[in-house]
């Protein structure tokens, strides 16, 4: 029972980590086409459209990579594991997502050093300072290493038995 | 042929010799190493001009200059075309220690102190020879302390970038700013830059430099600023019919470096780049200078109008701008009418 309502609560938290990468996929497209209808309509074009278009560009990569997109619909290349036993490739999984994890992790207080590093500096339209504009990837960084955790003491089954993963 | 043979066969011969000779080359190599890196100190400078630019044969003017007063003591290495850093990532690069010097400009400078956008303001430097005398003299001093403490960046030299002019898609009658009401002029995209075109009585529109061409030629904007060497460079003179001389903007480069490389230098050392950087800057500032001259010339015989503003009546409207606006409330007291007093 408790797990079924965990299992919705995390449920609800994918949901709501979807609409925020849709909102912020909705400031990047309307910021662009105020950019247009600034310019070419109004012939008054601001600066402050593509600013926000860049950062809001940023934001859905690291938010989807992080929040929203599955571990196993990730681009991945896989000639050498499928040929193993299904015992084996979870073995090599295990390990893959382990070095993956651990890079993150590694590099976690260096990202957070230099984002911090980064408050001193602002973005030239909009004046907000660069370290909370680059925090995301902070984030993101950090989201990656619990996802790779997870996913070692759970492997997620893949979404289409046969294709997991590949692109 | 036989020579070859008899050679190869003496190489064999040597093989008992050259091995340990190799090894030994090598463990000096490795456990030498880092008494090498305190005789000889590398110095990366990064720049994103191209390199045809006066500022790229600038820099090996000073790598030159160096080899010269001290053979073998520094290896400068010249990254030109914003192959190592971006532009504008470059201060960012020294402070965090990826890189020992640079050509950043003030620009970059005001981004960490504010107060320091006086120096990006619109007529503010007269002339190249006035551009000298400021950053060479007592304020440049004091200038160049406050950078050292507050960022890590030691300057080293100031150099000339060029004096920016208007470019017109379409002859028009520009003696004062209010002849240029409604004029689309493209301007770097931010805020100071938007402030300048502003204060020039345009209408500021904000164009990735990449595009300026096409939107000349389109008439998405109706102008640009910019100094005539880039004009030539990016072909913009093909789509200019008109150049106001309003010499607006006499701007600035600093050839800096890494406060932490710098501090760690003997005196004699520092004396020796201060050397070799004022050469590369007495280069290119002679180059550059002599360059504008002539592409007055060259456009002018590409039947481009050259016409002279009432400079004046520029300098008057935009010094007047800068004053009420929310930059000279920042501006250190006093500044101003110091800089205005270099003669």
């Amino acid at each position: 029972m408790r797990s079924s309502s965990a299992g919705r609560l995390s449920a609800r938290l994918v949901r709501c980590a979807d609409f925020i990468g849709a909102g912020i996929f909705g400031i990047l497209f309307l910021s662009l086409v105020m950019q247009v209808v600034r310019r070419f309509v109004f012939g008054t074009p601001a600066a402050w459209t593509e600013e926000l278009a860049s950062i809001a560009f940023v934001w859905v990569i690291f938010w989807g990579t992080a929040f929203s997109v599955p571990l196993q619909t990730h681009v991945a290349v896989d000639f050498v594991v499928p040929n193993f036993a299904p015992r084996v490739q979870r073995v090599l999984y295990a390990f893959a997502l382990a070095a993956l994890g651990g890079c993150f992790l590694w590099a976690l207080p260096g990202i957070a050093d230099y984002l911090a590093f980064m408050m001193r500096e602002r973005t030239p339209v909009l004046d907000w300072p660069l370290g909370a504009v680059y925090c995301i990837f902070l984030a993101a960084a950090a989201m990656v290493v619990m996802r790779c955790l997870t996913a070692i003491v759970r492997p997620p089954r893949p979404v289409h038995p046969g294709e997991s993963g590949e692109v | 042929m036989r020579s070859g043979a008899r050679n190869r066969l003496k190489v064999l011969n040597l093989m008992p010799v050259l091995m340990p000779a190799a090894a030994l080359f090598a463990c000096t190599l490795a456990f030498g190493a880092p008494v090498l890196a305190q005789t000889t100190t590398v110095l990366r400078v990064s720049t994103p001009a191209v390199p045809d630019d006066w500022h790229v044969k600038m820099l090996y003017v000073f790598k030159d200059e160096l080899a010269k007063m001290a053979p073998g003591r520094f290896e400068v290495q010249v990254h030109h075309s914003g192959t190592l850093f971006r532009q504008g990532a470059e201060v960012v690069a020294i402070q965090r220690g990826n890189l020992e010097m640079a050509l950043v400009s003030m620009q970059d400078i005001a981004r960490q102190i504010p107060e320091y956008s006086i120096f990006t303001a619109g007529y503010l430097i007269r002339d190249p020879a006035h551009l000298a005398k400021v950053y060479g003299g007592p304020i440049g001093e004091e200038v160049s302390r406050r950078i050292a403490d507050e960022m890590g960046i030691q300057l080293l030299q100031a150099v000339y970038l060029g004096t920016r002019q208007l470019g017109l898609r379409e002859p028009r009658r520009v003696m004062i700013p209010a002849d240029l009401a409604g004029v689309k002029l493209r301007m770097p995209g931010s805020k100071e830059w938007l402030f300048l075109g502003q204060a020039l009585g345009a209408s500021p529109t904000p164009l990735a430099f990449t595009e300026v061409y096409l939107g000349l030629k389109t008439g998405t904007i109706d102008g640009q600023d910019n100094p005539l060497p880039t004009l030539k460079s990016a072909k913009l003179y093909e789509v200019t019919r008109q150049i106001v001389l309003t010499s607006h903007l006499v701007d600035v480069l600093q050839l800096a470096m890494s406060s932490k490389t710098w501090n760690a230098l003997p005196a004699e050392d520092k004396a020796r780049i201060k050397a070799a950087a004022a050469k590369a800057a007495k280069f290119n500032d002679e180059n550059r200078v002599r360059e504008e001259k002539e592409l007055t010339e060259f456009f002018r015989a590409q039947g481009i109008a050259i016409t002279t503003p009432d400079v004046d009546a520029f300098r008057k409207t935009v010094q007047a701008a800068y004053l009420q606006s929310e930059y000279a409330e920042k501006w250190p007291k006093g500044l101003l009418e110091r800089i205005n007093a270099v003669k």
